[in-house]
This record gives structure tokens, sequence and C-alpha cells, in this order.
């Protein structure tokens, strides 16, 4: 007798009927064609796998920490300072630097690079996606060229919005508060054929900070809207499409902002003339109105399990204008001051100062001479003295006013296709290819347009030989063509303790192009509509020149750290020890007087960072940060920012009846050198109206816990504490 | 002459295997596969006997005497099984709860029905056994499979999880009831509901639930490779011992039941991208069956 199995072969191969496409009918049963959804290139690494140290604000946080903007949500991140300048103006930078330059953090909106091609800076109230839009913030902390290019230098800030594919229904929120908060929020969800969309329209306003003086208002309030079409579609099981257009207009209050060359002289010293009188009259407002285009695509195939490709499209475009009418003495046409300018702008400098106190008596050589003292030469004296004859002559004259804007148009294009390839369990391989191209423009800051192109090439290499180590190597090389050619590369180690706690040491390099603003500025006033004592051709006597040659900062640094996830207690720990240095830097500020940037400053940081955050039930969530910071920068601007000790804390509890409860803390022991601390409280109810269809009613109360000014002396407030009031309604 | 050959040597199988001892089971199937095949051969082991094999092409069943029972594999074997007059008791076997629950009033008394799909208590203890934090398990169902849910509530009540549940009406609502779940569970366990858990709807499901580190378990085997975490299901040596089992007991008439024997699968790369610990496959299904060993 045959075995039973081959017995069983044999019926089968002979008895049955002739085979068929016909199988067991059932869809579970059967060869389901399922696509690999969570493919081994479409999962993210855990967070014991980053090379580095990651921060991921999720929605969760983002709502129960009741922030406004962005920035503000940076507070929760370990060595991230928050600060505004101008009042409404926001920085972040980690670790430190030049609060006022906000320039060594990569920042990006699903993808798009926000971070500005002529100014390096982020226009933070420009950025078109209203927080309630956000699905996460990840922040990489540390140097990350390797991966994004250069700026990355410090760290990157990864903005991820909500996908379309996401049912949100209708939404419509609005808040109002103390300090003029008026944000409002409307947003709906729809599908069309092989798509879905959402389409937000968001507004926020608010009036900043306080003046000491009760009753005078600080100019920095802003007010702006925001429009967010977002689309995702299906092409096939391998493809989708992802599209993105947006817009804002912000506008914002400034004050002033023109420095006289020769200033109302102090009252006290001398007798004043009717030029003194009219030029300290002249006060107008230097308001902006920015306002940012965007369009973007991005295409996903994932060609099999083990291999996708995606291409990132975009395009935007960002007008600021600011124009008012400037007014100063005749004395800026004439050629003795271009002479001293062109031959010692300091020496200008304290010419115009000196002329702010002197009476006539003053003897403008050897005031010169004291306080340039090796730099002084004759020449300079006597073009000093022949400046301040020049002013006695216009002492009763009208000043001269004329038309100044600081209008700039910032544009950028980008394509990026990104490959990413498991080879085996041991070796996943990600690279791409980007092109880039920048311009701005603008009549007063660069007489014209500057544009770049950027080419750049990535890799990164993960590679498991044991289950107990992980190793990933990666690097870019970048070429720039205003800058040149640059490597950056990292490389990082982890060795798994068991899967979920890692120790890590990473080395990376990385690097900071100089913007078009500090290398290729050609910054002077066209005299337009002149009226006053205006000589024929008038000519301002000062320009900034970007030296054209300036060179990357480049950044070295390591890390040595810890990540464990306690998962049966819900604990994840994110332990950080890090030594960065950056050298060549760019410390300089650049004012139209002053503008000679270098690369002669230094700083270094070292330190600690601590993350925690421990889910204790499901009604439970703590989450501690804390960040050592220790710095030694050689240029004084670099001195101010950081704090020794800053950190947050929070705990979110869910209560019954549909009420939530989030209570913050912020501290910083020295942001830029005053002291902060706030503790936040938001309390939710949330009334279920139908099985559909939700209201939500939130107070969020924020009260500084000291009564210094935030990073700089004019951002006060009247009251130590500020609460407003949002109302949600979903459906 | 190669034909004639071919012939002659089932002729001579045929005869082999023909005097069939009158408790033989016969195995109907819908066609030839691996899996039938694998199936067959699993069951003669556990059986310790051969078995004989019969597909739907056949026109009618055997003489019934010859047969003390009748496994039919499927669906299609099930129906063509339903049309014959004979009363020899008989297993549907490889057939879903979604499938035989409608049908389940109208079964003859001969007929008794083991399961395929994962049986709801012990997707819940896996989850447990995967987050030993699991406070809110969460289950989308249709219209069509509500009855369902009693089922997966007494299971939940038993082993002290709030089971949170959202129910589809129709592909358009999936997303924003998918959401609105995931929002008060801790994770997301897959039905035997083919109008939510189909290759159309699996890449909201999956993405969604991913893009909020919540975890998808079950709804069966196939669903592990394209992204969901784990799930308990049955191998053909776990159904065949099960059905063996079954016989064994003497098959109790009418009934229908899980299968008693199962393993598990998972997705080590997804459980490692999420930070949650896997431990391998059997070591989760020796736990399970200990689990149910235990009063």
């Amino acid at each position: 007798m045959l075995k039973p199995r081959l017995a069983a072969t044999a019926v089968l191969f002979c008895c049955s009927a002739p085979l068929s496409a016909q199988s067991l009918n059932d869809p579970l049963l059967d060869d389901l064609q399922l696509p690999t959804v969570l493919s081994a290139t479409r999962l993210k690494q855990s967070p014991a796998e980053v090379p580095g140290s990651m921060t991921v604000i999720d929605r969760q946080l983002i709502r129960a920490s009741g922030a406004r903007d962005i920035p503000e949500l940076m507070r929760l991140v370990p060595g991230m300072m928050v600060g505004y300048r101008s009042g409404n103006q926001m920085n972040v930078n980690l670790h430190g630097t030049n609060i006022s330059e906000a320039r060594r953090m990569q920042v990006l909106v699903d993808g798009r690079s926000v971070y500005r091609p002529g100014f390096a800076t982020v226009e933070w109230s420009a950025i078109p996606l209203a927080i309630e839009d956000i699905e996460h913030i990840e922040v990489f902390r540390g140097p990350n060229t390797a991966a994004y290019g250069a700026n990355a230098l410090m760290g990157v800030i990864n903005i991820v919005s909500r996908h379309p594919r996401d049912y949100s229904g209708t939404t419509l929120k609005y808040t109002a508060g103390k300090r003029g908060v008026r944000d409002w929020y409307g947003s709906q969800h729809f599908s069309l054929v092989d798509s879905d969309w959402r389409l937000s329209l968001s507004g926020a306003a608010d009036d900043g900070f306080d003046l000491l003086e009760p009753g005078v208002d600080y100019r920095d309030s802003r007010r702006l809207e925001r429009i967010n079409l977002s689309g995702a579609f299906t092409i096939n099981s391998q493809q989708t499409l992802e599209l993105q257009l947006a817009a804002s207009q912000a506008r914002q209050q400034y004050y002033y902002d023109y420095e006289p060359f020769l200033k109302p002289l102090r009252p006290s010293r001398d007798t004043l003339g009717a030029y003194d009188y009219a030029v300290a009259a002249h006060q107008p407002d230097s308001d902006s109105e920015i306002s940012d285009y965007s369009i973007q695509g991005l295409w996903k195939n994932d060609i099999n399990p083990n291999h996708s490709l995606q291409v990132l499209a975009y395009a935007q475009q960002m007008n600021r204008e600011q124009a008012w009418r400037a007014c100063d003495s005749p004395v800026v046409f004439i050629d003795e001051l271009k002479q001293l300018y062109a031959l010692n702008p300091t020496a200008a400098r304290r010419v115009s100062r000196f002329l702010e106190y002197a009476d006539a008596a003053y003897d403008m050589r050897t005031a010169m001479q004291i306080s340039l003292a090796d730099e002084y030469t004759h020449q300079l004296g006597d073009l000093g003295e022949a400046i301040k004859q020049a002013r006695s002559t216009y002492r009763n004259s009208a000043p001269v006013c004329w038309d100044i804007d600081h209008n700039l148009e910032e544009s950028r294009i980008h394509l990026e296709v990104q490959d990413t390839l498991r080879l085996n369990d041991q070796l996943r391989l990600m690279s791409g290819l980007s092109y880039r191209y920048d311009r701005a423009t603008s009549e007063t800051l660069f007489a014209g347009t500057v544009d770049n192109y950027i080419l750049q090439g990535f890799a990164n290499i993960e590679y498991r030989p044991h289950d107990r180590w992980l190793f990933q190597f990666g690097g870019m090389l970048e070429d720039d063509q205003l800058i040149g050619t640059s490597f950056s590369p990292r490389i990082a180690g982890h060795f798994f303790i068991n899967p979920l706690h890692s120790v890590r040491a990473v080395y990376s390099e990385a690097v900071r192009s100089p913007d078009m603003y500090e290398n290729n500025a050609h910054w002077t006033y066209p005299i337009k509509n002149a009226s006053g004592p205006v000589p024929p051709n008038p000519v301002y006597y000062a320009t900034g020149i970007g030296p054209g040659d300036l060179e990357q900062e480049r950044m070295r640094a390591v890390e040595l750290g810890y990540h464990g996830n306690f998962h049966r207690q819900g604990l994840a720990l994110d332990l950080r020890l890090f030594h960065e240095r950056i050298d060549n830097m760019n410390s300089e500020p650049l004012k139209i007087t002053d503008f000679y940037p270098n690369n002669d400053s230094r700083v270094e940081f070292r330190g600690a960072e601590a993350e925690i955050d421990w889910r204790l039930g499901y009604a439970d969530r703590l989450r501690l940060t804390y960040a050592h910071i220790v710095f030694d920068a050689s240029n004084n601007l670099d001195q101010r920012l950081t704090p020794r000790h800053s950190g947050s804390a929070g705990w979110i509890h869910e209560w019954p009846a549909g009420f939530t409860s989030s209570l913050f803390y912020y501290g910083a022991d020295e942001l830029n050198e005053r002291r902060f601390e706030r503790a936040d409280l938001r309390l939710e109810k949330r009334f279920e109206l139908s099985a559909n269809s939700a209201l939500s009613l939130a107070l969020t109360w924020q009260q500084r816990l000291d009564d210094e000014a935030l990073t700089w002396d004019e951002n006060l407030y009247d009251s130590q504490s500020q609460y407003y009031l949002s109302a949600e309604l979903s459906f | 002459m190669k034909a004639l050959r071919l012939l002659f040597a089932c002729l001579i199988l045929v005869l082999t295997i023909q005097p069939a001892r009158a408790d033989q089971a016969l195995v109907v199937l819908p066609t030839q596969s691996s899996l039938t095949t694998a199936f067959v051969s699993e069951l003669q082991a556990a059986l310790g006997t051969p078995v004989e094999v019969i597909t739907t092409a056949t026109a009618t069943l055997p003489p019934e005497a010859r047969y003390q029972y009748i496994i039919t594999m499927g669906q299609d074997a099930l129906d063509w099984r339903l049309r014959q007059r004979a009363q020899s008791r008989t297993l549907a076997t490889y057939i879903t709860s979604e499938y035989w629950h409608p049908r389940s009033q109208t079964a003859p008394p001969w007929l008794s029905a083991l399961y395929a799909d994962p049986e709801p208590a012990r997707q819940l203890q896996l989850s447990r056994l995967l987050a030993p934090r699991l406070d809110r398990a969460g289950i989308l169902l249709s219209r069509d499979s509500r009855w369902q849910r009693a089922r997966w509530q007494a299971a939940a009540d038993q082993q002290g999880i709030t089971l949170t549940i959202a129910e589809v009406d129709g592909p358009d609502d999936l997303s924003r009831q998918l959401l609105g779940l995931l929002g008060r569970s801790d994770i997301l366990l897959g039905t035997d509901d083919s109008s939510i858990y189909n290759a159309d709807n699996l890449k909201t499901i999956l993405l969604t639930s991913y893009s909020r580190n919540k975890v998808l378990i079950g709804p069966s085997a196939p669903f592990i490779d394209a992204g969901s975490l784990s799930t308990t299901y049955s191998s053909p040596q776990d159904m065949a011992r099960s059905v063996a089992y079954l016989l064994e007991q003497g098959l109790p008439p009418q009934t229908t039941s899980y299968p008693r024997y199962f393993s598990v699968l998972s997705n080590a790369q997804v459980a490692r991208s999420l930070g949650i610990p896997l431990p391998d496959d059997a070591t989760l299904a020796r736990r399970l069956a200990e689990l149910e060993q235990e009063p």
C-alpha cells in the first residue's frame, strides 16, 4: 500500500477535474492579492534606531499645549530656545548662537524647506499651515546636513501635516482672548474619484507685547490669513500622488526702521535747530506685509516591498512689502561723508554719534583720536571736521526725505528624487539627488536679483550585521554655485542592549552656507521721490556689500546617547551627551553702516539632554525634558542666548465626562540673559452632540512665574497672565 | 503510448487504495492546490489512516456507507455537499464565520462547522501578550458583521478589556469611523469582515493606524505581510489536528467551533519600527496555548 500522502496526491492527480482557477472562494483563505502597505521602505526607524536624537511633538501634545504658533511648541523640545525680536519676529534656535539670527536650522513643511534663501531665517508667521492641520512635528536635535543638506547645521524641524486621507469632516474653530488674540479656523474634507482633499482656511491675530508704560501699546501686533488645499490621489496599489497648494498673508507692525546719520541733537547739549525738530518728529511706521505662496507635489512609487522611489517637487514664492518714508540730513549726500565711510566705516559711525551730542565747541578731531586710537589718521580727522561743518550749514534747513523700502521677493524651486532599497535583512540603502534653484530680488538689499543653483547627491546606508548592532553611514555631497562644493558625512553606531534599548554613538560633520544677504548683499538706499534740500543726483553715502567669498560655517559634533522603551510601563526615555563645535562662523551683526560678515567666530556647546515620555495609562501622560548646556563662544553676540538649565514638564489627564486637563511648565534660567518661567493650564470639555458631531470648549491660561521680559527688554506684558478661550465644532 | 502508461499507473494507484474501510473519512475539495494537498496529507498523519479524496467535480457522493465522516474544504465544497442527499455526518472546514453565520440557521442536522478565521478570544489574548498595558481594544464592524459584536464583547469582558466599537456604513465612512475608533483604542483588532478588510481598504486602515502608532492585530494571516502586526491562524497541520480532534470526540452534531490548534504569525519589521517587543511566533503560540489550558 502506498503511503497516505502519496495516495492522496495520486488521487488528486488522476481523478480531479482539470485544474482551473477555481479556488477556495474565500477572501480570507485565498491567495489574497494584498499590497504590502507597511513595506520595509515605508516603515520609519524606531526611536531606538535613529542616528541622533529626535523629539516628536504629536497631535495630543500639540492640542494639549494650547499653543497658537509652532515656535511655542518648540519649548517642548530639550535644548530649543524660543524668543521674539521686534515683538512679533519669532526666533527658534537649538542650543544657542545669536537669537536675532536664527539661521542655523532647517525647517521643512511636508518636505518643503521654508528656510528662506535670501535671508537665512524662517518667517514662522507666514508658514501657510494652521496648527490644527499638523499631524506631528519631528525635531532632529543635532546636525543633519548628511540627510538634509547645508543649513541643517544645528537641527531640523520637520512639520508633517495631516494626511488628506484622514477624514476630518467639517471643523470650525474660533479662539479669542487677552492681548488681542483672535484666531479662526475652518476646514472641510471631501472625496473625489480616487482622491481625498482637505481645504483649510485660517487666520490669527494678536497685539503682541505691551509697553512698559500703561496705555501705550507696543507696535508689534500681527494679523494673518492662510489657505491650504491638500489632496492625495491613489493612482494604483503602488503609486500615490500628494498635492498641496498653500498661501498666506501676514501683516506685521514695525516701528520706523531707519536710523538717520544725523540724529536730532540731544536737547540738553545745545540749542536745537529746525532740522532736529523735524527729524525727531518724523517717525512713520514701517509695517510689513508678507505673502507666501507654494505648490508642491509628492509622487511615491512602491516598486516592490523592498524598493520604493519618490519624487518631490515644489515651487514657492515669498514677497515682503515694507515701504515707508525716511528723512535725514543732506549731509548723507556729501562727498566727505562718502570718503570717510569708504576709508573707515567705524569712523563714520563715531562721527554720527559725536554729532548727536556735540555742541559747537566740541573738537571733532580730538574726539575721533580718542575713540579710534590707532586707527586714527589726520585724513579721517579732517573729514570728520568737514562733516561737522556741513551739519552746521544745514542746522536750520528741513531734512531730505525720500521713499525707502525693504521690499523683497524670494523664490525657490526644488526637485528631489529619493530611492529606498532594502537589499536584505542586514542592509538598507537610501539615496537620492536633488536640484534647487533659489532667487532673491530686492532693489534695496541686492540692487537687483541674486540667484543660486544647488545640486545635491546623498545616501544613507543602514547596516545591521547582528541583532545587537546597527551601523549607519550617511553623506551629502553638495555643489552650491555661489559657495562651492562640500561634503558632510555622518557615522552612527547603535548597540542594542535589547531590541528596545540602545546605546548610540554618532559623529557628524555639517555645514551652513552663508545666505545671499551675508555673502552677496548690495545694500544701499536709492533716493526716490525726494523732497527737501536735495542735491542733484543724490547718492546715499553707505552701501553694505557682501564679500562674495564667505566660506561655509563648519560644525563637528559628537554625541553619546541612550534610548530606552520600557514597554510594560509605557515609558520612553532618551538621554544624550553632546559636544558640538562650529568654526568659520559669521557672527557679525549686519547693518548698512557696518556690513562686515566674516568667518572669524567659533562656538562650542557641551551638555546633556534628557526626555521622558511616560504614558501611565490611557488617561495620563507625563512628559519631562531637560537640557544642561555649557558654551564657549568667541563673539559676545553668541554669548547671551544659551541658558545653562532649561526644560519643560507636562501632565495630560483625561477625566470622565469628556474633560481633559493639561498642565505644562517651561523654564530656563537665563534665556537671552533673562529668566523665563511659565506655567500653562488648559482645560477642555468635549460635548458629543451626536454620533458624528462634537463641540469642544477649551480655556488656555498662561501664567509667567517671573517678571522678566521675554528674551529682550521690550518684550514685556502688562500682566503676568494670559488666557484665551476656544470653541471648536466638528461634524 | 505515454498517455497509456500514465493511465495504467493511475489505475494501479486507484486500485491500490480502493478497498476502503467503513470508518474512513472522505475529504471533498473544491480543487487541488498546495493548501489542499498539505491539509489532506496532514489529516492522514493526524488520523493515522488514509482518507479518500474527491473533488466537487465528481457528480455525486460515492456510496455513503463507506464513510463515517465527510470533511469539506472551503465554501464550494460545502455548497456541493449541501446539494447531496446523503445524511453522512459532515464537518465543514476552511469556512469563515462571515460566510457561515448567516447560513447556519438553515443547516441540516448532520452538519458541523469548523471556522478558519481566528477566534476572537485568542486574538484578544494575543493582543494582551503583545501590549501588556492594553486597556481598550477597537473593532470595526459593518452592518453585515454586526452579529460578531456579542462574540467579541464576551471575549473582552472575560479578559477585562474594554471593547470599543465603530460601525462602518460603506467605504466612504471608513476613514471617519477608523479615526474616531483609533482615538479611543490602544490597538485595532481585525474582524472577519471582507467588506472592511479587503485590498481596497487596507492601505487606509494600515497607514492611518500606523501614523498614530496603533497596531492592527489580525484579521488573518495574509494581512501580516501587508503590515498587520500579528495574528493567530491555523496552518494546514493545525487545521488537520483540530479536525482529527473533533473526529476523535465523535464530531458533536450541529456545532460550530474554532480550531483547537493554531499558530502565530507576526511582522517583525512593523514591531521593530513601532518599538514593540516581539517574542518569536512559536513562543507566542505556546504561551497562548498555555493560557487556554489555564482554568
